[in-house]
């Protein structure tokens, strides 16, 4: 080889070594110039993130439980006693589907019988949960609408019986009791839901039934 | 303010107090009275020791954040008519914010920036517009006033649920961590899985139901 061309081989030899070497630095490559970590697809992104949104603070129980709400809410049957009164609901205006079906990892639909349409039932039968819901509740004479979410179950834009009293303070003390009483209705339709989900009835009776509904 | 009119959104927690409350109450389960005579005493004192200060002009700050009364937010005395409503603790957290227009800071620095070329036949150096920036900023501070917003706080001391009167992701956060210093108490987010471990449901019970979820999903995420 000639010496001029020693040289140009010599140069690319240290190009190469240090162009590995900020690679290394950067984690891209091991001590063995291997990658570390294979790019992940898109699709493959949207898997691992509809896994770790299901895990975080176990949504999934929310999920399962907005959609058990949804199929129960279907046959404007009470729900539940509260107080020795009868508890009645239905999902109103949006809704917000999650996980993962196909390619699909959220669908929102709109529109006042939405909730309970043949398009968002064909979506939960592939996979996806409710994930937000907007439900009216009806108690005692009393009417309150509130929208959900699975991860938290905060009580969002919600909306309580009008409030009589006159005076200031006992207004404070009327809003806070109506907020509360709302706020119990949704634990004790959550407690309800935990109870079923928790017994032999949930995989032998509950999910068929959901699923034939769903299939419907 | 929403505790007093409008739509209602909150967060609920459950409030873990301190085991100095506890043992001045008399044991592992207080009865509830003496609890709530102890909390009317520490209260008032951990929310006027973070309660809210007003921005100092001239001061390096753009952000204050702090306790005030629930019915007047430019109060932070919190005696207890104005604090305890019946089973409640009322109170609010205010957050003031001084907000410099970038697009103006920018025109400013490019109209110096263009005076000083002119005049030294160079541009000035990174050093010294970064200098300026700041006197820029300083000097359009004194003149900018601060937006406010008050986020209310309802602690049931009966219940034990204390509700942060937000939803917005980082409000509740910083509101969450700020009580826990405030009142030295824990607070426990009521979520889905934290409502099913206080239930001591059996072990096992609440993995996801795979033919809801689609079975892929539900190993993966049961396997957590």
């Amino acid at each position: 080889m000639s010496e001029k061309k020693q040289k140009r081989a010599a140069a690319a030899a240290k190009g190469k070594s240090s162009a590995e070497e900020t690679r290394f630095l950067r984690g891209d490559i091991g001590v063995d110039g291997e990658r570390i970590e294979e790019e992940l697809s898109e699709e493959e992104v949207d898997r691992q993130k509809a896994v770790e949104e299901l895990a975080r603070g176990r949504t999934y129980l929310g999920r399962e439980f907005l959609t058990w709400l949804l199929w129960r809410t279907n046959s404007a049957t009470t729900l539940i006693a509260v107080d020795d009164e009868p508890l009645t609901g239905l999902f109103v205006s949006r809704v917000t589907l999650r996980g993962l079906a196909g390619d699909a990892t959220e669908l929102v639909a709109r529109g006042a019988g939405a909730p309970y349409s043949k398009i968002v039932r064909g979506a939960i039968r592939s996979g996806l949960l409710v994930h937000v819901g907007r439900v009216r509740f009806s108690h005692a004479e009393r009417l309150y609408e509130v929208t959900l979410d699975a991860e938290h179950l905060r009580l969002r834009s919600a909306q309580i019986p009008k409030v009589l009293s006159e005076e200031e303070d006992d207004r404070i003390a009327e809003r806070l009791y109506l907020a509360e009483k709302l706020s119990e209705i949704v634990d004790l339709c959550f407690r309800a839901f935990l109870e079923v989900r928790t017994s032999k009835r949930w995989r032998k009776d509950v999910v068929p039934e959901m699923l034939a509904w769903l299939d419907g | 303010m929403p505790l007093l009119k409008g739509n209602l959104s909150f967060a609920r927690f459950t409030v873990e107090l301190p085991d100095k409350s506890r043992s001045a109450a008399g044991g592992a389960n207080p009865p509830a009275a003496a609890s709530a005579k102890d909390l009317r005493r520490s209260v008032p004192k951990g929310l006027r020791r973070k309660a809210f200060q007003p921005l100092v002009v001239d001061s390096e700050d753009d952000r204050s954040a702090g306790w005030v009364e629930v019915e007047n937010s430019e109060l932070i005395e919190f005696p207890p008519e104005r604090l305890v409503f019946g089973e409640h603790f009322l109170f609010a957290y205010r957050v003031d914010r001084l907000r410099v227009p970038s697009s103006v800071v920018k025109s400013e620095l490019a109209a110096f920036a263009a005076a000083y070329e002119e005049e030294n036949g160079h541009p000035p150096t990174r050093s010294q517009k970064k200098a300026q920036k700041e006197l820029i900023e300083r000097k359009l501070k004194r003149r900018a006033f601060p937006s406010r917003k008050v986020y209310d706080v309802s602690w049931n001391t009966q219940s034990g649920v204390l509700a942060i009167w937000a939803t917005a992701q980082n409000t509740v956060e910083e509101m969450h961590l700020f009580i826990e210093e405030s009142l030295e108490i824990r607070l426990h987010p009521m979520t889905p899985g934290a409502i099913a471990d206080s239930l001591d449901l059996p072990r096992g019970a609440l993995t996801p139901t795979a033919d809801l979820i689609g079975a892929v999903l539900a190993g993966e995420v049961g396997g957590e």
